[in-house]
């Protein structure tokens, strides 16, 4: 692994909620959303660090905000050395070269109104790398690349003649042929045929070995995560409760919550009986968090001190936290 | 587009042929009003005849109160309900949707300002409206393209803004202003062609709507000036003698007036179908 | 399988009419249910494991229908039932639990009171002793019953959706067809839920059909396993069959093509091409042009449904067929 490229330190994102007409007239106070609520962790250059939990639980939030989409509450983010926390959308322009997002829905992030072809050569276009003929061969390229071909036939059509995974290679087109350093992958698999799966993620990692990538994987699916990451942060309710490298984190699991959920993941094999270690059923609202540490109404091993004060992340292992009064 | 229309075919019959009814009516008074000067056998505005004569080989619909030949007066009014009222319509949806679309795009104060002014005029009923800034401005064919401009903005502003609004917030434009786009190409090229498709429908039925403001503005003498064949005005003039039994100075200009009216209507449903299939 | 024959489908065809297109999203399917048995529909988009679910309970989309075929229900062929008679099966011995409990649960109504009127319906109760009833079924799917008085928007999806099963059971059904119905919901709750539905086949002897594309969760939970493709079972077997030797090569890819946690070593290896279009399906066998082990025999003529071992259906030409 290389230097450092991401660093995120504090990160919180706070969303007002709304408030009713008659909470307007008899309340003063605000309530909000903690999205993301306390969030800090670096990605070193050429690794693949994935940020994994449940709906919820923040992760898309953070990934928005280092995107740059969202602007962080409090926090900040350094990418390859420079802050980014409050750039302008002009400042921010030149660094989205090298920053290149992959979303979840393939249906959804490209223009239905575009040809594919344009799509994937318009990211060109708009840094000024090439136009015209040039872009338009290069995005021929890119095509083939992705396993589109004839390149050709694909360039001239739209989004909605092809199938859900041909969009997400769309996708992955147009995302590469800037030829980023660091692309966040939003759940890039979660909306594709199982068969399908495999074959994107392959070209996912194609990809990181030719243009040296470092990837920021989003999803709440540990089996994929698994398959690929280097190292792996776990979330729950805005808050890295575990974080290390992922033969650690998934081998030796310190925390409850991610305990449970490595269990939860369906195995391709015949099981007489499952026992989740969670107790109760709701996970809390973001809104009304509970006192001391989030996890506390739903652990099997909390005690008084969990209800009353937050677990900070401690070491557990070679470069593996968590966050726990009972580790 | 080929599978478009081809996807068209399979819908019910009744949708289509009514349809294509749509589009043959408006033809019709297309060819009607482009070839006047070859079809009408007299000049619309002089008095050729004795007044009040009835539908004959001479004069297929009858003269009117002023001895002009009914028909060529028909044919050389399509000419101006057409460039009135797809002149006006025009106007509307270009400045329309452009502040529609500023303003939904962009938001904050001008949005509101924006907002607050098109509901009031939207607000008005279409036709008092027209009467009001008709009459402040005076007949003319220029005034009355200019009255029933005002009336409609607010009508594709509101839709533009409205499209806009939701398709802003979807993925692809996030995407693409991941990517790097800048505030005008995302407008133009990832919501503004997202939000084009149903504005020929609003267009249609915008025109068929027009097309029953400007005889109206006519009617109450606040469109175009006489002697200009003008359905509307013609149909004021027809009604007078009406009681009397002679029914062909009004009847005719009045039928083509609805048969317009219908005939846009008609299409702009035609359209709704095609579109809502697609959208 | 505990107790005998619950749902016998007999060539099951329902082809989709849409303008002048035919879709023939399921082409012939034969398999069978047993009471207080789990069984698994698996499958990609395309496969035409809802459509076979849903032409059970004949709530097929506008469009869809079924040409031929049986569905043998304690004797009584469903397929050709009329409507009327339907009505009396379905809600009531056989229920449904659908992907999105948002839209299945009357938003203005609370909880409970869906529960009594959907008892009342079909038996005979007082108010309060539907009341009870609803709140001990509540229970049973791990719901404190205090949320009898809640509106669906207080409780979560996870939650809402065991509410969804509850009111699916509380009719006593035999059989219970749930489509997708963790598909929007996270792992642990899940988990969760497919412990619930084992705990209703062992205590209630309800048999399900779990309708789902995840293929390792149908291991966890069922008891057999139907793979579905193009609009037929390409392979129909106990889990354990399908775990220790799957034969059909569809099954066989698809358990390579999904990654497993516990597996750090395993490589995915995807499947080339994609699923075929239903109103022109390819001649042969519908998988044959992306089967690593496709024969000549294989594109010309469609391979026989047999029971290559005991329990063990298999529609391919590897494993029988003259």
């Amino acid at each position: 692994m290389g230097e450092e490229i991401l660093r995120v330190e504090g990160l919180r994102k706070l969303f007002p909620l709304e408030k009713s007409f008659l909470e307007r007239i008899l309340t003063r106070e605000r309530r909000y959303v903690h999205a993301v609520d306390g969030v800090s962790f670096t990605i070193r250059r050429g690794e693949i660090f994935t940020l994994a939990g449940e709906t919820g639980c923040g992760k898309t939030t953070t990934g928005r905000m280092i995107l740059g989409l969202l602007k962080p509450t409090e926090g900040r983010i350094w990418f390859d050395g420079t802050e980014i926390t409050s750039l302008s959308e002009k400042e921010m322009r030149p660094l989205r070269r090298r920053i290149q997002p992959i979303f979840q829905d393939p249906y959804a992030s490209l223009n239905p109104r575009m040809r594919v072809g344009d799509a994937v050569k318009h990211p060109l276009e708009i840094h000024g790398i090439a136009e015209g003929e040039e872009a338009r061969d290069m995005a021929l390229e890119m095509l083939e690349r992705v396993g589109l071909t004839p390149p050709e036939r694909f360039y001239n059509m739209y989004p909605r003649d092809l199938s859900g995974g041909q969009r997400q290679r769309v996708a992955i087109a147009r995302a590469m042929i800037l030829k980023p350093e660091f692309v966040v992958a939003d759940e890039p698999v979660s909306m594709v045929d199982v068969s399908i799966k495999a074959a994107i993620l392959e070209l996912m990692m194609r990809f990181k070995e030719e243009l040296g990538l470092t990837y920021l994987l989003i999803t709440h699916d540990l089996a994929v995560a698994r398959y690929v990451t280097d190292r792996i942060a776990i979330m729950y309710l805005g808050k890295i409760v575990e974080i290390g490298p992922a033969d650690e984190v998934f081998g030796n699991p310190r925390h409850p919550y991610t305990r449970a959920l490595i269990k939860a993941i369906p195995v391709p094999k015949p099981v007489k009986e499952k026992k989740i270690p969670i107790r109760g059923d709701v996970p809390p609202s973001p809104v009304d968090v509970p006192p001391g540490c989030r996890f506390h109404t739903r652990c099997p091993l909390a005690t008084e001190e969990c209800s009353v004060r937050e677990p900070e992340l401690v070491e557990v292992g070679p470069g593996h936290y968590a966050a726990c009064h009972k580790v | 587009m080929l599978d478009v229309l081809r996807k068209y075919w399979r819908r019910q019959r009744l949708d289509v042929a009514l349809t294509m009814l749509g589009l043959g009516i408006v033809l019709l008074v297309v060819v009607m009003a482009v070839a006047a000067p070859l079809l009408a056998p007299y000049n619309p505005v002089v008095s050729v005849d004795d007044s009040l004569l009835p539908p004959s080989p001479k004069h297929p619909m009858g003269t009117d109160s002023l001895g002009r030949d009914v028909y060529s007066r028909v044919l050389y009014g399509a000419r101006i309900v057409l460039i009135v009222v797809l002149a006006s319509t025009s106007v509307s949806l270009l400045v329309g949707s452009t502040l529609g679309l500023i303003s939904g795009y962009f938001g904050g104060a001008v949005d509101r300002v924006l907002s607050v002014v098109m509901d009031s005029i939207y607000a008005f009923p279409g036709l008092i409206l027209a009467i009001a800034v008709a009459a402040m401005l005076g007949p003319g064919v220029l005034n009355t393209v200019i009255s029933i401009s005002v009336v409609y903005i607010p009508t594709y502003f509101r839709m533009v803004r409205g499209h806009v609004l939701s398709v802003k917030g979807r993925l692809f434009v996030e995407a693409a202003k991941a990517l790097g786009a800048s505030d005008w190409t995302v407008m133009t090229r990832y919501v503004l062609p997202n939000v084009l498709v149903t504005i020929p429908v609003v267009f249609s039925m915008n025109v068929a709507d027009a097309v029953l403001t400007e005889a109206a503005l006519s009617f109450l003498g606040l469109g175009v000036p006489a002697p200009t064949p003008d359905w509307g005005f013609d149909l004021k003039n027809g009604q007078r003698n009406l009681l009397s039994g002679y029914w062909w100075p009004a009847l005719w200009p009045g039928f083509f007036i609805t048969l317009l009216a219908l005939g846009f209507s008609l299409v702009g449903e035609g359209l709704n179908e095609l579109v809502g299939g697609e959208a | 399988m505990s107790g005998g024959r619950l749902l016998g489908i007999e060539g099951l065809k329902t082809y989709y009419f849409v303008g002048d297109e035919v879709v023939r999203a399921v082409d012939g399917v034969s398999m069978d249910v047993g009471r207080g048995e789990i069984v698994a529909l698996v499958g990609e988009s395309g496969s035409g494991k809802s459509t076979l679910a849903f032409s059970i309970i004949r709530l097929l989309p506008h469009g869809g229908r079924i040409v031929d075929g049986h569905i043998y229900f304690d004797g009584v062929d469903l397929a050709s039932l009329p409507e009327k008679e339907m009505r009396r099966y379905r809600g009531r011995r056989i229920s449904a639990v659908f992907q999105d409990p948002l839209t299945s649960l009357d938003p203005l109504m609370r909880i409970g009171d869906q529960f009594v009127e959907t008892l009342q319906t079909h038996f005979p109760l007082s108010r309060e002793e539907a009341e009870a009833r609803a709140k001990k079924l509540l229970e049973m799917v791990g719901i404190h019953a205090e949320r009898f008085y809640d509106y669906p928007h207080q409780l979560s999806g996870g939650m809402r959706q065991r509410v969804m099963i509850a009111l699916a059971i509380s009719t006593e059904p035999d059989l219970v067809i749930a489509d997708e119905p963790t598909t929007a919901l996270d792992v642990v709750i899940q988990a969760q839920i497919m412990e619930i539905f084992k705990r209703l086949r062992d205590e209630l002897g309800i048999s399900f059909i779990l309708v789902t594309h995840d293929i390792a969760l149908a291991m966890e939970v069922a008891d057999r396993i139907a793979v579905m493709y193009a609009g037929k079972i390409a392979e129909y077997a106990p889990t354990e069959e399908i775990y220790a030797s799957p034969l059909h090569p569809y099954t066989q890819a698809l358990l390579r093509a999904i990654p497993d946690v516990e597996d750090t070593s395993k490589r995915l290896v995807y499947i080339p091409g994609s699923p075929p279009d239903l109103s022109r399906p390819p001649p042969g066998c519908r998988f044959h042009p992306r089967c690593g082990f496709a024969m000549e025999r294989c594109g010309g003529e469609e391979p026989p449904y047999l029971e290559a071992r005991p329990g063990h259906y298999v529609a391919c030409w590897l494993h029988g067929g003259e």
